[in-house]
């Protein structure tokens, strides 16, 4: 499904170039269910921002299906987010102005739909993470584990394909983390195929596969 | 539309008071351009013509003639008329131009009885009794006596006919030129002559030309004296000695008005009085006095509105660069606030074209709202030139907004997605 073809990346802070990936590769078939593993700076998150499509490659392609990523410009990007992809940033973010109805709503917005659906879309994701108790709240009154269900139900929300988390688990204790891992494993049970970043090696375990992500390559170190 | 609505209404409620204060400035600085132009429009094309007088002082003469007992002591004494004429020559001499001779007093002329004169009456505009005004055949219509000076630097326009040359200003013996407002036009031809009594004594008028509507003269009692329903005659000099008692009498009253004059200058107060207690001491004629000066007319017509304006110019200046700072800051503030809400905007399939234009929007409303409410409630109170006003609100509407939008703009050209997300970490 995705094919990532001797990423190079580097970014410049004033005078110094940090070459975060150096010639990645990275096979993902569909329904796969992955974790990124490595240490805090070793360019998790340049990788996933660059599958999400949010980043570009200095060098070397991406391939999403038939689509050539690594081609596109930032509109065709944009559009490719969209429909394929589901994000969850890291820190579950979430925008304190609106609130839990229209932070999961929020993708929809970009996209051409009538008021119903956009209602219809988000009730039933609230149903499948069992939040629908929520729909109305201001996001500060949530809990850390409720926020990240919004996030999640934010990058659900569109049905994409493919599903990215940046330490989706980082900052909750135990019993939550199990409950979302639950539902990452869930939706790998209806055929989504996942990318989770994470330090954590409980979270790892969950993945089929594990990939450490060190010196810009990534090795496949469990399966 | 929706959409960039929610956003910018979200935004603008996440900093209230400094989007409120913007909204004031703005609609502040719409405001004095208001004034402004207003002030520009009312008066430019009055004041063309009035340009040359409209930066000096005046200073108004006055007899001290004042109670009636010394007045008519004045008028016993036998040299009287020679000495008011030999004052008024002086004043001509000694002031030239500076010395303006206009004054309103009214002419009786034989005319029926047809309301269509009613406007032209002397006093009708200020409520005096109609039948008052007609009982006698001769009625009092309004005029006013100006001196060549006076003429010549009001440059009154003319719509028909031919102004006055300098022998217009020395009685002929036989009629006197005039010019009439522009309300007289439908009654009266250049040409035509009109039986009157100035001052009591006969005089017949001849018809010289027609003056353009809306002209408007001053002088010390008339910030403002539009002269569409006024007869305006020569201040006349009289060549000839007196043939009566009479005709002394009316030379004496009529010699007697016109040393009351003004003197424009801009030279220092100390300068008109030195010259007015020469033109007194020669002409031995102690009983007159300068008073008014920067008088209150010359002050309402033109120093009022002139230093106004400047004022207002500058406060116009500086509101529009503090709203343009302002908006700027507050919206690259925003930028830096904003960098977590923005990607997660840009993950939920936003590009960054769209993030700018939420900020763009907002600026526009921002501007744009406040302009509008100005530019109806102007439509709706003043409606005046409203095609030039609407020019003018979208000019310093697109000016404030692609000003105040460009530093924004560029962040955006400098950004990539990945530092944003970055800084939001
Ligand atoms: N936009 C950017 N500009 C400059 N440096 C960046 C940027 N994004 C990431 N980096 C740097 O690249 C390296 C990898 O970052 P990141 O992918 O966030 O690491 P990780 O998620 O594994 O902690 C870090 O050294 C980070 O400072
Ligand atoms: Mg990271």
């Amino acid at each position: 499904m995705i094919t990532l073809k001797d990423l190079t990346k580097s970014y410049r802070s004033g005078e110094r170039k940090i070459d975060v990936l150096k010639g990645l590769n990275l096979e993902i078939e569909q329904g796969d269910m992955l974790a990124i593993m490595g240490r805090s700076g070793s360019g998790k998150s340049t990788l996933l921002n660059i599958l999400a499509g949010l980043d570009m490659a200095d060098r070397g392609t991406y391939q999403y299906k038939q689509a050539k990523i690594s081609d596109m410009n930032g509109n065709e990007r944009a559009r490719f987010r969209k429909q394929n992809i589901g994000f969850i940033i890291q820190n579950y973010m979430l925008i304190d102005s609106k609130n839990v109805f229209e932070n999961i709503a929020l993708p929809l917005r970009y996209s051409k739909l009538s008021k119903g659906e956009i209602i219809d879309k988000v009730d039933r994701v609230l149903a499948d993470l069992k939040i629908t108790e929520l729909k109305q709240k201001d996001v500060d009154m949530l809990s850390g584990g409720e926020m990240q269900r919004v996030a999640i139900a934010r990058a659900l929300i569109q049905d994409p394909d493919l599903i990215l988390a940046d330490e989706p688990t980082g900052s909750l204790d135990d019993q939550t983390e199990k409950e979302i891992l639950n539902i990452f494993k869930k939706l790998n049970q209806q055929g989504k195929t996942l990318v989770i970043v994470t330090h954590d090696q409980v979270v790892a375990d969950w993945c089929y596969k594990i990939y450490y992500l060190q010196d810009g390559k990534v090795a496949l170190i469990a399966s | 539309m929706k959409m960039i609505l929610r956003e910018v209404w979200e935004s603008i409620k996440r900093r209230k008071w400094f989007s409120v204060l913007i909204a004031i400035q703005i609609t502040a600085l719409f405001f004095t351009s208001t004034l402004l132009f207003l002030s520009h429009t009312q008066i430019e094309s009055k004041s063309d013509r009035l340009e040359p007088l409209k930066d000096l002082t005046f200073y108004q003469l006055s007899d001290d003639l004042v109670p009636d007992s010394k007045f008519q002591d004045f008028l016993d004494q036998p040299d009287s008329l020679k000495k008011s004429k030999t004052f008024y020559e002086n004043l001509e001499q000694y002031f030239g131009e500076r010395y303006i001779y206009l004054f309103n007093q009214m002419i009786d002329v034989k005319i029926d009885d047809d309301s269509k004169w009613n406007k032209f009456l002397n006093g009708y505009e200020e409520g005096v009794p109609i039948e008052r005004l007609k009982e006698r055949p001769y009625k009092p219509l309004k005029a006013i006596q100006i001196n060549e000076n006076g003429f010549t630097r009001f440059s009154i326009p003319l719509s028909k006919g031919s102004g006055f040359s300098s022998e217009d200003f020395y009685y002929d013996g036989n009629s006197i030129p005039v010019l009439l407002g522009a309300e007289y036009e439908p009654f009266y031809q250049v040409g035509d002559r009109i039986t009157t009594k100035y001052l009591r004594k006969d005089f017949k008028l001849v018809v010289q030309g027609f003056i353009q509507s809306d002209t408007f003269v001053f002088n010390m009692n008339n910030p403002e004296l539009y002269l569409d329903r006024y007869i305006v005659m020569p201040a006349l000099q009289f060549n000839e000695a007196p043939q009566d008692e009479e005709d002394a009498l009316f030379q004496k009253l009529h010699y007697l008005q016109m040393i009351n004059g003004t003197v424009f200058s801009d030279e220092e107060p100390y300068v008109v009085r030195r010259d007015l207690e020469q033109v007194k001491t020669i002409s031995d004629f102690p009983d007159m006095q300068m008073i008014g000066a920067n008088s209150r007319s010359l002050d309402f017509m033109f120093s009022a509105i002139q230093l106004n304006r400047n004022l207002l110019k500058i406060l116009a200046a500086s509101l529009f660069v503090v709203c343009i700072l302002s908006i700027s800051i507050l919206m690259m503030t925003k930028f830096q606030d904003n960098y977590r809400n923005m990607a997660i905007h840009l993950v939920s399939g936003a590009t960054l074209n769209q993030l700018f234009f939420y900020f763009l929007s907002e600026i526009l409303l921002m501007v744009g709202l406040p302009g509008l409410v100005v530019t109806l409630l102007y439509q709706q109170i003043i409606d005046v030139s409203l095609g030039m006003y609407i020019l003018m609100n979208v000019t310093i509407f697109s000016a404030i907004v692609l000003i105040s939008a460009s530093p924004i703009y560029l962040q955006f050209r400098k950004i990539e997605i990945s530092s944003l997300l970055k800084r939001s970490e």
